[in-house]
C-alpha cells in the first residue's frame, strides 16, 4: 500500500452494510467515505474517491443510472465502480450498466477485499 | 298413384253398372213400367251401395299408401336417429375433452364412474386411484368434506341439481381451494339408473363468476320435435337419444368457459352464453360469421390465424396456447385456447370445437406473485449481507488474535449463513419453475471447464472428500453455463453430504454420438428403491432415520431436474442403500443443435 491511502466511496441504502464495509476496509488500511443518498455518489464532487462501491437499488435511485451518468461524464469516467447487489441477474446488469466489475451479496470479505485491491491499485 | 288406385276400385263399379243397364233393357219388354221402375230403383239402390262400399275401399287403399310413406319416413327417421345418437355421443365425448375443468361422474352410491384430464391435473389424482373409488376415498380421504356430502347426499336427492355452489376446503397435497360445484343427476340407459354428474371448478385464483353456460339448444331441438312424433316403436333409440343429449347438454351447461362451435372455414355455428358475456358480444352478432370478422374484426388476431389455419388443421387438437391480445371493447386479454376437430355426420364434416379461457386476471396474480417473492429474497438478503460481513470481520480479528477456537465458531456462523442464502435463492428459483418463468441465458460453452471450475471451487468447501475427475475429451454444449452448474453443484453437495464416513467422490463425463452425460458418484448412505423414483420431486425428502441427521428442504433435486427438462436432457439416479448413490444428468447433442437453429 502508498503512503497516501486510497480513498473507496460506497454508497448503500442500507447503514447496517455501509458499517460493516466502513469497519472492513478500514482495518484493510482504505480511508473510506459512505452515503445512503444516490444522488451523491451521481453527483459526486472533488476531491474525487479512487473506486466507488454501488449498490444497485438505492432509494429512489437507480445504480445503473449512476453508473452510466459517472461512466459518461468526463470527470469521473476514470473511478473505477464496483456494483453491489442481491440481485441475481447483477453480473448481467453491471456489464449493461458499463460497471467495471461486480459483487453479488452476500459476499465473501476475502472476495470483496481482493476486487477492491485489483481496481484501486490500477492508477 | 292415387289415380292409379282409383281407377282400379272403379273397374268393378262400371261393370256392375253396366249389368244392371242391361238387364233394365231385357226387362222392360216384359214388365210394366211400375215393376221396371221399382226395380230400377233396387239396382239404384244396390248400385249407390256399392258405390259407397267401393268409395271406403278407394280410402282403405288411400290409407294403406300413406301408412307405407309414413313407415319409410320412420325408417328414414331411424336412420337419422340412429346417426344423431352417433354424433350427439362423439359431441358429448369430445366436449369432456376440451372441457378444461374438472369433471366426475358418479354413480349413486357416490363411486366415481370416470373423470376428466383437468380433474386429475386439477387435484394431483391418478386414474387408478380414481375410477370406482367413493368419491370420500380419493387421496387419502382429503375428500370427505362435510359441506360435500350436505350436498350431496341431501340437497342433491332432492332437487337433481346443484349450481354454483362454493365450497371451500383445505386439501393436504393442493392447500387451501375454494372450489365452485354444479352437478345434475341424470337417468341413464333403460333402467333409469342415476348417474351424477359434477363439475368442480377451481375458483381460487379467478373467482369471477360466470353463469352457467348455455349451450346452442339448436342442434338438438330439431332431433328432440321429430321424435316426440316417431311411434312407440322408436320410443327405445328415442330415450337413447335423449339420455346423450341431456348427457352433452348438461356437460356443456356445467361447463363455465367461454366455448365455440366453428365450421371448417372458421364460421361460428354456435357459442355458449360464457363467450358471449366475457367477450361482449351478441348471438345475432355471432352465429355464422366468420370468426376473424367478430367485433369489428377484433378476432383477426395473427397468432390466432396461425393455429387455426397452420396448426390445428395438421394436428387436431391445440392444447393450452396462450394468446394474448389487446380487444377495442375489452382490453388487453391473455387468453388460454384449447381446441379440437370433429368429424361430424354421414359426410364427416368437419367442427372445430374452440374453448377459450380467460387468464389475464390470474396471470396478473401470478406475476404479483412472482414479483412479491422477487423483492422479499432481496429484501431477506441484506440483513444476510451485514451479519456475514460482521462475522467476517469478527474472524479476522479473533484470527490477528490467534484466538483459534472463536474463528471456529465464527467461521461456523458462516457456513450456515451462505446455507440460509441458498434456501432464500431455492425459494425463488421453485417460485419461478412453478410459474414456468425461469429465464434461461444460453450460450456455447466448454462442458469440461464448467465441471472443473464447479469441482475446484467445491473442493474447497470439503477436507474430509476428495472429488475425483475422470472427464473425456470436452465438447462445446449450448445451454444455460450457469444454470448447469448449479445442477453440477447441487449433485456435488449432496454427495457430500450424504456420503459423512467416505472420503471420495468422483465426477465423470461420458460423451457418445448422441449424448454428453454427466454423474456424479459416492459411497455413502445411499437410497432404497422407493425413494429413487421420488428424490427428484418437489420438496421430497429421504425419509426414516436418517432425517434428522440429513436435513434439507429437498428443493435442489427438483430444481436441477426442471433445469435439466428444460435443456432437453434427463436426468435419473442409480443407488444402493448402504453403498452410496450416483446421480446423473446427459444432453443430447442434437436436440442442442435444434435447440441452436430454434433459437438463432
Amino acid at each position: 500500500m502508498n503512503n497516501i491511502k486510497k480513498k473507496i466511496l460506497v454508497a448503500d441504502d442500507n447503514p447496517a452494510i455501509l458499517d460493516a464495509l466502513k469497519i472492513m476496509l478500514e482495518e484493510e488500511g482504505y480511508e473510506v467515505e459512505t452515503t445512503e443518498d444516490g444522488t451523491a455518489a451521481k453527483n459526486m464532487q472533488a476531491p474525487l474517491p479512487d473506486l466507488l462501491l454501488l449498490d444497485l437499488w438505492m432509494s429512489g435511485m437507480d445504480g445503473r443510472d449512476i453508473c452510466k451518468h459517472l461512466k459518461s461524464a468526463a470527470a469521473t469516467r476514470h473511478i473505477p465502480v464496483i456494483m453491489v447487489s442481491a440481485t441475481k441477474n447483477i453480473e448481467q446488469i453491471a456489464k449493461d450498466s458499463g460497471a467495471d466489475d461486480f459483487i453479488a451479496k452476500p459476499f465473501q470479505m476475502e472476495h470483496l477485499l481482493a476486487t477492491v485491491a485489483k481496481y484501486s491499485n490500477q492508477h | 298413384m292415387k289415380s292409379k288406385h282409383l281407377k282400379k276400385a272403379l273397374t268393378p263399379v262400371n261393370s256392375n253398372l253396366r249389368k244392371a243397364i242391361n238387364a233394365q233393357t231385357d226387362r222392360t219388354d216384359v214388365s210394366s213400367g211400375l215393376i221396371v221402375s221399382k226395380k230400377i230403383t233396387l239396382a239404384q239402390l244396390d248400385e249407390s251401395s256399392n258405390i259407397l262400399r267401393q268409395e271406403k275401399v278407394i280410402k282403405l287403399k288411400e290409407a294403406v299408401t300413406l301408412t307405407q310413406e309414413y313407415t319409410n319416413e320412420i325408417i328414414s327417421e331411424l336412420n337419422g336417429i340412429n346417426e344423431e345418437v352417433t354424433i350427439t355421443r362423439d359431441y358429448a365425448d369430445a366436449i369432456i375433452r376440451t372441457v378444461r375443468g374438472p369433471l366426475l361422474v358418479l354413480n349413486q352410491d357416490l363411486r366415481i364412474i370416470s373423470a376428466n384430464e383437468a380433474f386429475y391435473n386439477a387435484f394431483k389424482v391418478a386414474p387408478n386411484d380414481t375410477e370406482n373409488r367413493l368419491l370420500y376415498d380419493l387421496g387419502n380421504k382429503q375428500w370427505n368434506i362435510p359441506k360435500l356430502r350436505v350436498l350431496l347426499e341431501e340437497i342433491l336427492p332432492e332437487k337433481n341439481t346443484i349450481e354454483d355452489f362454493v365450497v371451500e376446503h383445505d386439501f393436504k397435497d393442493i392447500g387451501q381451494k375454494t372450489m365452485l360445484l354444479n352437478a345434475r343427476t341424470l337417468q341413464q340407459g333403460p333402467d333409469k339408473t342415476s348417474l351424477i354428474l359434477l363439475a368442480i371448478e377451481d375458483i381460487t385464483e379467478s373467482k369471477k363468476a360466470e353463469k352457467a353456460l348455455q349451450e346452442s339448444e339448436q342442434l338438438f331441438r330439431t332431433a328432440n320435435e321429430k321424435m316426440t312424433t316417431l311411434s312407440e316403436e322408436l320410443q327405445t333409440r328415442n330415450e337413447e337419444v335423449t339420455i346423450t343429449r341431456d348427457y352433452a347438454d348438461a356437460i356443456i351447461r356445467t361447463v363455465r368457459g367461454p366455448l365455440l362451435v366453428l365450421n371448417q372455414d372458421l364460421r361460428i355455428i354456435s357459442a355458449n352464453e360464457a363467450f358471449y358475456n366475457a367477450f361482449k358480444v351478441a348471438p345475432n352478432d355471432t352465429e355464422n360469421r366468420l370468426l376473424y370478422d367478430l367485433g369489428n374484426k377484433q378476432w383477426n388476431i395473427p397468432k390466432l390465424r396461425v393455429l387455426l389455419e397452420e396448426i390445428l388443421p395438421e394436428k387436431n387438437t391445440i392444447e393450452d396456447f396462450v394468446v394474448e391480445h389487446d380487444f377495442k371493447d375489452i382490453g388487453q386479454k391473455t387468453m388460454l385456447l384449447n381446441a379440437r376437430t370433429l368429424q361430424q355426420g354421414p359426410d364427416k364434416t368437419s367442427l372445430i370445437l374452440l374453448a377459450i379461457e380467460d387468464i389475464t386476471q390470474r396471470q396478473q396474480l401470478e406475476q404479483q406473485k412472482d414479483e412479491f417473492i422477487s423483492i422479499a429474497s432481496h429484501e431477506l438478503k441484506t440483513p444476510i449481507t451485514s451479519v456475514k460481513a460482521y462475522a467476517q470481520i469478527l474472524g479476522q480479528r479473533f484470527r490477528k488474535a490467534d484466538d483459534m477456537k472463536s474463528v471456529e465458531l465464527v467461521e461456523k456462523m458462516d457456513t450456515q449463513l451462505d446455507k440460509l442464502t441458498e434456501l432464500i435463492g431455492d425459494l425463488l428459483d421453485v417460485t419461478k419453475i412453478e410459474a414456468g418463468r425461469i429465464q434461461f441465458h444460453e450460450s456455447y460453452f466448454d462442458f469440461n471447464e464448467l465441471v472443473e471450475a464447479t469441482v475446484e471451487e467445491l473442493q474447497r468447501t470439503t477436507e474430509k472428500h476428495h472429488i475425483a475427475n475422470e472427464l473425456q475429451p470436452s465438447i462445446t454444449v449450448y445451454g444455460d453455463h450457469d444454470r448447469l452448474g448449479q445442477v453440477l453443484t447441487n449433485f456435488i453437495t449432496n454427495a457430500i453430504k450424504y456420503s459423512p464416513q467416505a472420503d471420495k467422490i468422483i465426477v465423470k463425463t461420458i460423451v457418445d454420438d448422441d449424448n454428453v452425460t454427466l454423474c456424479v458418484q459416492d459411497f455413502g448412505v445411499g437410497l432404497a428403491q422407493d425413494d429413487q423414483e421420488k428424490v427428484f420431486e418437489r420438496f421430497y425428502r429421504v425419509g426414516g432415520s436418517d432425517q434428522n441427521t440429513y436435513p434439507g428442504l429437498g428443493l435442489g433435486l427438483y430444481i436441477s431436474s426442471e433445469i435439466i427438462k428444460r435443456h432437453k436432457g434427463r436426468v435419473w439416479v442409480e443407488s444402493k442403500k448402504a453403498q452410496g448413490s450416483t446421480f446423473c444428468f446427459s444432453l443430447s447433442k442434437t436436440k442442442q443443435k435444434q435447440q441452436k437453429n430454434f433459437v438463432g
